[in-house]
């Protein structure tokens, strides 16, 4: 007892004596870029037929990966285990082979021609399921379900959301005819909207991805046009005396912003999306173009030369005095603002021509994205990621995009004609 | 003799108008003696012009805007890269379309403005569009009413493909005189 | 007190007795310096004089690393022969050895007092051990002999821990240098193992700053998961960066147990977005 008495007392006085401070270890920067996952072969269903020929899903999940630069997409062809389901997965095997995730599946048949397509998120180093989902579909809408698997990995993995399973519009010129196309992020199943032996420039979104307004020549002259996805219908939303051009919508859809020109220079005006209702918002006896609505629809920014030269500038929807924007360089047109709002893609000339330009809007500190020498039409992914853009090699047009951190490049190839001015759909609700 | 030398006229005009520079009519050479049966129109003759003799076309439709011979039947004025401000070496032909426009108060036309490919399409639509403007402005000043005349622009949809050399892409910058009806 | 009145030789014995008395108090006195913890058995924590204290005390330190035999600063001898049982880490065996040694000199004092109770209470031998001047409190007593107990075992502790058979300084602080090498070795290569993994692209623009905490076995692997302490703001980043110690397994340590003891458990700092 007396032993006790003395000795507890003692042992915690000793306690704190003995652990010491943990040992620190400091680790700067991060040299990985990607992050490693593998992807096993969706299990086929038995009637394999109800698929048609269609890429196999996981194939398709694994291009959206790879193309977004952020995922290292494992080989697993020739691996001996490839599991359909959680209890067939050997982690040690997966984690030698570097991999940090791991995709797993299966399409099976449902009565009604339908298909069950299930799969499965796994964290190989700590071997637990991320997240898992079931999705019933028609056999025609596998690739787009592809696209939308591949969306929840990107967003689990990296916090941002997917932009797979979104569109992209563009105009392509092949000899005399030009098609206004819409097609997939990753380009496929491109459907022609309109087509014409005229110019066709300035395809732009609604809101709700549900229609686009376009600037047409088939009158010998620019017109604007509003046309309906869903329908395939579209009316003359603006055809007034000289020119109607740049049309960009608000955010609430209702109204665009557009710039025509009655026998004058170039000015800004807002317009009803029924095509009544046409206001001016800014008049200047120079160049106003190119007006883009911010996401949170507090600002219009265009392009005006009222400095002397081409520069960005922003104005109130409902009027007054315009600020300019841009300061570095002799010529900054075509102003894009991020979803988020933070910043703006511009094409900005410069010694290396025209290329990709983003500013911070808060700091005003400009990043060169692309090469040039003759890039244009800039526009941001739904996610603030990627921004696309029209750019030209070998004398061709063709479509690229660059990740707005700049480490992120890829090209988009179309391979019949010249491709020219996307524009990058909103996120599918 | 008047055949004679209505004909000899016509020979040393058509001389003169494939030549490039004014050329003196000469003393008229051994033609055969036809009547032609036209009167020659009215047209002025304009002293220096650069690439025309100045004589009133008549050719056989009597339309002065589509007559190789009349300087009505160019439609293009040229500028420099980035500028809007017309050359003097247009001031004829300029002037030539508004006298006519003038005196036809029916014609109307389109003064269609283009640019070179550097530079993005939109941007390129307003620098088209302000040369066509440049253009109106000088037919306002001779006299013309915006009611004969729209400006709009192609921007740069026309222009061949360049890649940003200043010089290929001189005959893209442009201002195109287009009459209605054709 | 003194009652002196009835008889002169009470008075006598009754100075005798206030003699006697101080002298007993005195010796109580004294004793208690060593009594931190029982000052109830304030008669048979006694085992030391003070006298030889002061002697002793410049040896003790020194000693306490291998053996505490410290009432006589001469028997160093004996000394080194005990030293191979103490020197453990931790503080319950030193104690132990402590008493084991402390028992021969011990026995060279009176033996009944301090044999019976070395065994019984080793921290008492080492508060035995302590040479230190008499206090007239016994609470203050305990209270500072409490503390010089945690500052002998501190100094034991860093002593044992770094030079663990070593009796010589000069000898110590050459091991020392050669270990804290090696540790800083290991620290850069855990560090260069786990940056190779870390993924800043899914950081943001900012400079986040994460700690994390992993306990590790002596294969380099790591217990368990890792245990976030400070996050980035950003649960992607967080769970990137814990994926990057993960895939880091297994990560380089020392072989030597002594030194993976200080990788056992191991404090992680991150920003990911510096250079």
């Amino acid at each position: 007892m007396m032993n006790l008495r003395i000795f507890l007392p003692l042992a915690f006085l000793l306690l704190p004596l003995t652990s010491r401070a943990a040992l620190t270890i400091e680790i700067v920067g991060g040299a990985a870029q990607q992050i490693p996952i593998a992807i096993v072969p969706f299990a086929q269903p038995a009637n394999p037929q109800a698929l048609g020929q269609q890429q196999a899903i996981s194939d398709v999940i694994a291009a959206d990966l790879r193309r977004s630069g952020l995922f290292r997409v494992l080989e697993t062809r020739g691996i001996a285990n490839q599991p359909h389901d959680v209890s067939e997965v050997r982690y040690p095997e997966w984690a030698s082979l570097q991999a940090q995730a791991l995709t797993i599946g299966k399409v099976e048949n449902l009565p009604g021609n339908q298909l069950k397509v299930s799969f499965r998120l796994l964290d190989v180093l700590r071997q637990n399921q991320l997240t898992g989902l079931e999705y019933t579909i028609a056999p025609a809408q596998l690739r787009l379900t592809a696209h939308r698997i591949a969306d929840v990995i990107y967003e689990k993995l990296t916090g941002e959301p997917g932009v797979f399973s979104t569109r992209i519009t563009y105009v392509t010129k092949a000899g005399k005819r030009y098609s206004l196309q819409v097609a997939d992020a990753d380009g496929f199943n491109p459907q022609s909207v309109v087509a014409s032996n005229e110019p066709i420039i300035s395809p732009s979104w609604s809101p709700d991805g549900t229609r686009l307004a376009y600037v047409s020549f088939e009158r010998k002259k620019p017109v604007v046009y509003v046309q309906s996805l869903v329908s395939g219908k579209r009316y003359v939303l603006a055809n007034y005396k000289g020119n109607n051009s740049a049309p960009s919508w608000a955010p609430d859809g209702n109204k665009l912003a557009l710039v025509l020109t009655h026998d004058r220079n170039s000015q800004l005006y807002i317009i009803n999306a029924d095509g009544t209702g046409l206001r001016p918002l800014s008049q200047s006896s120079r160049i106003d173009t190119e007006p883009f609505w911010s996401a949170d629809g507090q600002w219009i920014y265009f392009t005006s030369d009222r400095g002397g030269s081409p520069q960005i500038y922003r104005i109130s929807p409902s009027g007054g005095d315009a600020q300019r924007v841009t300061y570095e360089g002799s010529y900054n047109v075509s102003p894009r603002i991020s979803p988020d709002g933070k910043s703006m893609a511009f094409i900005s000339r410069g010694q290396g021509g025209f290329r990709v330009a983003l500013q911070d809007l808060t700091t005003g500190q400009v990043q060169i994205l692309s090469d040039g020498p003759q890039d244009e039409s800039p526009s941001f992914a739904p996610n603030g990621r990627l921004i696309l853009y029209a750019t030209t090699v070998r004398g061709k047009g063709t479509l690229a995009a660059v990740s707005a951190d700049g480490r992120v490049k890829q090209r988009l190839s179309e391979t019949t004609g010249n491709v020219r001015e996307p524009a990058w759909g909103p996120a599918v609700k | 003799m008047k055949k004679h030398l209505l004909m000899s006229v016509m020979l040393a005009a058509m001389l003169a108008a494939c030549s490039s520079k004014p050329v003196k009519t000469t003393s008229a050479p051994e033609v055969e003696d036809k009547s032609m049966g036209t009167e020659s129109a009215a047209a002025p003759t304009d002293e220096g012009s650069a690439s025309t003799a100045g004589v009133a076309g008549s050719d056989m439709s009597g339309n002065p805007l589509t007559d190789p011979n009349s300087i009505l039947s160019k439609r293009s004025i040229y500028f420099d890269f980035d500028k809007d401000d017309i050359k003097p070496e247009f001031r004829a032909l300029i002037e030539a379309h508004a006298k006519y426009l003038a005196s036809h108060s029916n014609a109307k036309v389109t003064l269609q403005g283009n640019t070179d490919d550097a530079g993005t399409r939109e941007y390129n639509l307003a620098l088209g569009q302000r040369r066509a403007v440049a253009v109106k402005n000088a037919l306002n000043v001779l006299g013309v009413q915006d009611s004969q005349i729209e400006t709009v622009s192609y921007g740069e949809e026309k222009a061949k493909s360049c890649a940003g050399d200043i010089k290929c892409g001189e005959l893209d910058r442009r201002v195109d005189i287009i009459y209605a009806g054709e | 007190m003194n009652r002196k009145r009835e008889n002169p030789q009470a008075v006598k014995a009754g100075l005798l007795s206030v003699l006697v008395h101080g002298i007993l108090l005195a010796i109580l006195v004294f004793s208690f310096d060593w009594k931190t913890v029982q000052p109830a058995n304030v008669a048979q924590v006694e085992l030391w004089d003070s006298l030889p204290a002061p002697q002793v005390k410049p040896q003790l330190k020194p000693e306490l690393k291998p053996e505490p035999p410290k009432p006589e600063p001469k028997p160093e001898p004996p000394k080194p022969e005990p030293k191979p049982e103490p020197p453990k880490p931790e503080p319950k065996p030193e104690p132990k050895a402590e008493i084991q040694v402390k028992k021969e000199p011990v026995k060279e004092k009176p033996p009944e007092k301090k044999v019976e109770k070395p065994k019984p209470k080793p921290p008492e031998k080492k508060v035995e051990k302590k040479p230190e001047p008499p206090k007239p409190e016994p609470e203050k007593l305990n209270k500072q002999k409490l503390e010089e107990l945690q500052k002998m075992l501190a100094a034991e502790e860093m002593k044992v821990q770094d030079q663990p058979k070593s009796a010589a300084p000069a000898v110590n602080a050459a091991e020392a240098a050669a270990n804290a090498a090696e540790v800083d070795k290991y620290v850069s290569l855990i560090s260069r193992k786990i940056r190779q993994n870390v993924n800043r692209q899914l950081c943001g623009t900012g400079k986040p700053e994460l700690e994390l905490e992993i306990s590790l076995m002596p294969t380099g692997e790591v217990i368990g998961t890792p245990k976030l302490l400070k996050g980035s703001g950003l649960s992607a980043c967080d769970e990137s960066v814990e994926r990057a110690i993960l895939q880091s397994q297994p990560l380089p340590v020392p072989p030597q147990a002594d030194l993976f003891a200080r990788f056992r458990d191991l404090r992680l700092k991150f920003r990911p977005n510096d250079n």
